[in-house]
């Protein structure tokens, strides 16, 4: 079967989550040593992954995750301890199952790892061995088909693997005659055979579901593989050839699983069903009826509690008999082979149980099919009723109209649950949104002015109601974009783990407001800047435990991760308890390299910036992680790079804080309007530090061949945006000197006018333009024009480029060529 | 994709309507299926540094678009304003998997025309000067030719000009 795009997309994205979920569960599980609810979170992420993979048709991927869900297992039954080392290998195991997914999404699939394999099976079938695992079954199925009732073996080729545990279990034996139980309704012997219980299990999968790209039949195989099924379902559901919508699912099944697995395994099966599907478990009790366990009662149950069918209390307590001789026939349905035709063969006899009980049909029953088994086991034939009462269900579905029959399950049950309102959307599309909210708004706070023209008073308030529902709109959207930080932070516990573990330090890491929201592009690209702070705190700031014992400090060591807001900004920081950085060192590297005067004292509050500065580093031996010559200016251009800053706090011998000051949201920018040589163009106000007016040719001045401009008694180098945008024409003589940071050094940059405050959306420019560094990307005014916004930093560096062109030098530097 | 699917419905349906444009005393075709929109020149914002080839950009109903000068292109004198009454085609093009407008300025638009694939003859290799490579196929036209403007070289080489910045 070819499996569509579509769905090995959505396998991929889902993977990805699953993998996350995998990782941050495995971690608590070491942290909380088993605490139930997050081992039973952490399994199902594997069997979900594992499930998800079967059904788009990757069992590479199927069959490694089915090893990491078999520890996990063993872990749930209490049978493996949590260990390290244990998690460890899980971890690795996890972290080989995101390479084997990434690599099937780039075409390029990697197989499973031999090792890891080859180590979670000295694991599973080491000393620690106890139980066995939970798939048993098949070898059981073939005893009782060769010993007693010929009954379909199913997934023989899964048996292999299981037969030699249940053999030595002892459970064969024990197996065939519950086989016999299970054929004689009402045998005492029925509750007294251990866990073992059969279950009849009804499966109306939604219409929808080949589309979401579920096979149903893996679902199936599951079931197998989890003790002996019979498989029934009803062709008669599926309409005519000419009416078939082919990627509908129109079948549903009814199973009959003998099985010693606990209950939520049961459960577990069906996870990928459970969104738009009706799936009911019922256990077979003693006097061989059911009893409803979870999930919707099947709509036979219903119709059985309404008077209205005419059938009677006591006749269905006859027919369940006879049913239960009916499974009797279905077992011993000869020479049923090939699966295909198993299904087809036991959907006649079995499917005489629902509709002998209750000679009704119903929505996932009923029908001529079952009428006709009903008969040859010698039941009343239902008859027309059953049959109308069939097509009367049908067309009702899977609706939960069931008008309140006994037994229903509670609307919220297990399988009932509607997943949390939420959708998935486009990524451009929502930024399309966004752009188009923000045009509203401005149009909007355009129309305003409307509200001066007499003639207009009328619409007053529709104006007013305008300007409000707009900015909701621009506000809400721009809310869309938002993600918490936590899709950040919750990779770090890993990190933070594997890194103390290679550096041989103990290290507590906390995560604090990890609620608070930032836009979406921001919590994507501060992930690589945050490891690499988090990397320097393990390797650099951190000291290992004893060298903390000898300093006499009693806590150990901690990375601190925290978010929150300060003003209109979300400030993330980094703190370490570790050395605090050595300003001593700092500022001698500092004077080797040539980037501070000689005797610059390491008190001076300069030094600290220092270390963000392009090819600075401490350290003379290149560590393993960080000090690799990627510095810390890498992590200070990455955060600029989001209209955000970043700074250090540190403390010797205490820790160092490192601060990220972030904008909420890249998609509107708080900016300054400035216009040069007739044109007007927006500043971001992130990156001006200052405005100073000046008048003209007076107080520039030429320093070592660059125009400067004295502020306050300081010579600032001065970009003029005429001279970069070759405007023609004179400068004004009175202009703006907006003052911005370049390589931590104050720069100029002057313009014309400046114009006032404005809150932009921006837009990228085209395709075409990107190659134009100087703009940021563009935005539309007030007044329908288009506004191209400033890039101070590439403007800076650009005319330093063209500087040194002319001038044949660099521009390199930090303070000197300022304070000289 | 999308292609595959017009290209069968242009053999059934046999004809296809391209806007016809004047430019530099030439006639030029357009498929209709590739203009969003004729805009009359509006006010564009300058972009300082960026090819002489891009007149500027303009808000298209809140979208950032740019638009440029096919004479510069085509090296047709920018001058003479003789005989102009310059509109702007908005054009879609793909960038990877995302559909781009951009506005290509002209000296005029002038009709709407419906042509056969039969129509179209194969173009000169030279004597088109600079718009030689921009020229699909000649389509015989009252007493004249109409020039097929192969609009998706003229986007790349729009693109490659532009990143080389100044």
């Amino acid at each position: 079967m070819a499996v569509d795009d579509r769905f090995l997309r959505m396998f991929f994205e889902e993977a990805r989550e699953l993998l996350v979920g995998l990782e941050e569960g495995l971690l608590d599980l070491e942290r909380r040593q088993g605490d139930r609810a997050h081992l039973d979170k952490t399994f199902r992420a594997a069997h979900s992954l594992k499930g998800a993979a079967q059904m788009v048709g990757l069992p590479g991927i199927a069959e490694f995750t089915h090893g990491i869900e078999t520890v996990l297992d063993r872990i749930r039954s209490g049978s493996l301890a949590v260990e390290s080392d244990v998690i460890g290998l899980l971890l690795e195991a996890r972290d080989h199952l995101s390479v084997m997914v990434e690599a099937e999404a780039s075409g390029t699939p990697v197989g499973g790892s031999p090792a890891i394999n080859a180590r979670i099976h000295t694991l599973l079938h080491g000393p620690s061995r106890s139980e066995p695992p939970m798939a048993v079954s098949d070898p059981i199925a073939t005893t009782t088909e060769s010993e007693s009732v010929k009954s379909k073996p199913v997934g023989k080729a899964k048996a292999s693997g299981s037969d030699a545990k249940s053999r030595s279990r002892g459970e064969s034996r024990k197996a065939t005659s519950r086989v016999e139980e299970v054929a004689r309704p009402g045998s005492p012997q029925n509750e007294r055979r251990g866990e073992r219980q059969t279950f009849r299990i009804r499966v109306t999968p939604g219409h929808d579901l080949l589309r979401r790209g579920v096979n149903p039949l893996g679902v199936l195989d599951e079931l197998r593989d989890l003790g002996a099924c019979t498989v029934a379902t009803d062709p008669d559901l599926v309409p005519p050839l000419d009416e078939l919508d082919p990627e509908r699912c129109f079948l549903t099944w009814t199973v009959d699983l003998e099985t010693d697995a606990e209950l939520e395994r049961i459960h577990d099966v069906f996870l990928f069903l459970s969104e738009d599907s009706r799936i009911s478990v019922e256990r077979r009790l003693q006097d061989g009826g059911y009893e409803l366990i979870s999930g919707h009662a099947p709509p036979i149950v219903e119709l059985e509690e309404k008077p209205s069918t005419g059938v009677s209390r006591a006749r269905s307590g006859a027919s369940r008999k006879r049913a239960s001789q009916g499974v009797e026939a279905a077992k011993a349905t000869p020479d049923a082979v090939a699966p295909e035709r198993e299904v087809e063969e036991s959907s006649a006899s079995h499917r005489e149980k629902p509709a002998a009980a209750n000679s009704g049909g119903s929505g996932s029953s009923g029908r001529p099919a079952a009428a006709r088994a009903a008969s040859a086991a010698g039941g009343t034939p239902p008859g027309g009723a059953g049959n109308g009462a069939g097509r009367g269900s049908l067309s009702g579905g899977n609706h939960p109209s069931a008008t309140g029959g006994g037994g229903v399950g509670p609307p919220g049950s297990t399988y009932g649950q509607r997943a949390p309102a939420r959708i998935r959307v486009d990524a451009a599309q929502l930024d399309d949104l966004v752009g188009l909210a923000g045009e509203l708004a401005v149009l909007s706070d355009n129309l305003q002015e409307l509200r001066e023209v007499p003639e207009v008073i009328a619409w007053q308030h529709t104006l007013e109601s305008l300007e409000r529902v707009s900015r909701q709109i621009r506000d809400t959207t721009l809310e869309l974009r938002m993600v918490p930080v936590d899709e950040l932070f919750s990779r770090f516990p890993r990190v933070v783990r594997d890194l103390a573990d290679r550096f041989g330090k103990e290290i507590e890491l906390r995560i604090i407001g990890a609620e608070t929201r930032l836009d979406r592009t921001i919590v994507e690209r501060l992930g690589d800047p945050m490891i690499h702070l988090i990397r320097n705190a393990v390797d650099h700031a951190l000291e290992t435990p004893q060298e903390r014992a000898a300093r006499g400090k009693k806590e150990p060591g901690r990375i601190t991760l925290s978010a929150g807001h300060e003003g209109d900004r979300v400030a993330i920081r980094i703190e370490d308890n570790g050395r605090g950085l050595d300003r001593e060192r700092i500022v001698k590297k500092g004077i080797a390299l040539g980037m501070v005067p000689l005797g610059t004292s390491p008190d001076d509050p300069r030094v600290d910036t220092l270390i963000f500065e392009a090819g600075f580093s401490t350290r003379d031996k290149v560590g393993e992680l960080s000090g690799r010559g990627v510095g810390l200016d890498v992590v200070r251009d990455a955060v600029r790079g989001l209209r955000g800053s970043l700074s250090v706090e540190s403390t010797p011998g205490q820790g160092t804080s490192f601060i990220f000051r972030l904008p909420l949201t890249l998609a509107l920018i708080d900016g300054l309007l400035v216009e040069t040589a007739g044109y007007r163009y927006v500043v971001p106000l992130a990156q001006v530090e200052e405005c100073v007016a000046f008048s003209g040719s007076s107080n520039a001045a030429l320093s070592k061949g660059r125009l400067c401009v004295a502020v306050r008694g300081e010579l600032i180098p001065m970009v003029p945006l005429r001279k970069i945008f070759q405007s023609r024409g004179e400068a004004p003589a009175r202009q703006e000197l907006l003052l911005t940071r370049h390589a931590g050094q104050r720069v100029g940059v002057a313009v014309d006018k400046l114009l006032g405050r404005v809150q932009a959306v921006i837009q990228s420019l085209g395709e075409g333009l990107h190659g134009l560094n100087r703009f940021s990307g563009a935005t539309i005014l007030g007044d329908g024009t288009v506004s191209l916004i400033l890039d101070l930093a590439a403007l800076v560096s650009e005319s330093r480029a063209a500087e040194s062109h002319t001038h044949g030098k660099p521009g390199v530097g930090v303070w000197a060529e300022s304070s000289s | 994709m999308i292609n595959a699917v017009s290209d069968r419905v242009d053999d059934t349906e046999r004809t296809q309507s391209y806007v016809i444009f004047r430019l530099g005393g030439e006639g030029y075709a357009l498929e209709v299926m590739r203009v969003q929109e004729v805009l009359d020149v509006a006010t564009l914002t300058h972009v300082p540094g960026a090819k002489k080839t891009l007149l500027g950009v303009l808000n298209l109903r809140g979208h950032v678009v740019s638009v440029y000068d096919l004479r510069e292109l085509f090296g047709l004198p920018v001058e003479n304003k003789a005989g102009r009454d310059p509109c702007v085609l908005m054009v879609e093009s793909r960038f990877g998997a995302e559909v781009q407008v951009t506005g290509l300025l002209v000296d005029r638009v002038s009709d709407v025309l419906e042509f056969t694939p039969e129509d179209i003859q194969a173009a000169p290799q030279l004597g088109l000067g600079k718009a030689t490579p921009f020229v699909r196929g000649l389509i015989r036209h009252q007493d004249g030719f109409l020039l097929v403007l192969e609009v998706d070289r003229v986007f790349a080489a729009l693109g490659s000009q532009a990143a080389e910045g100044n």
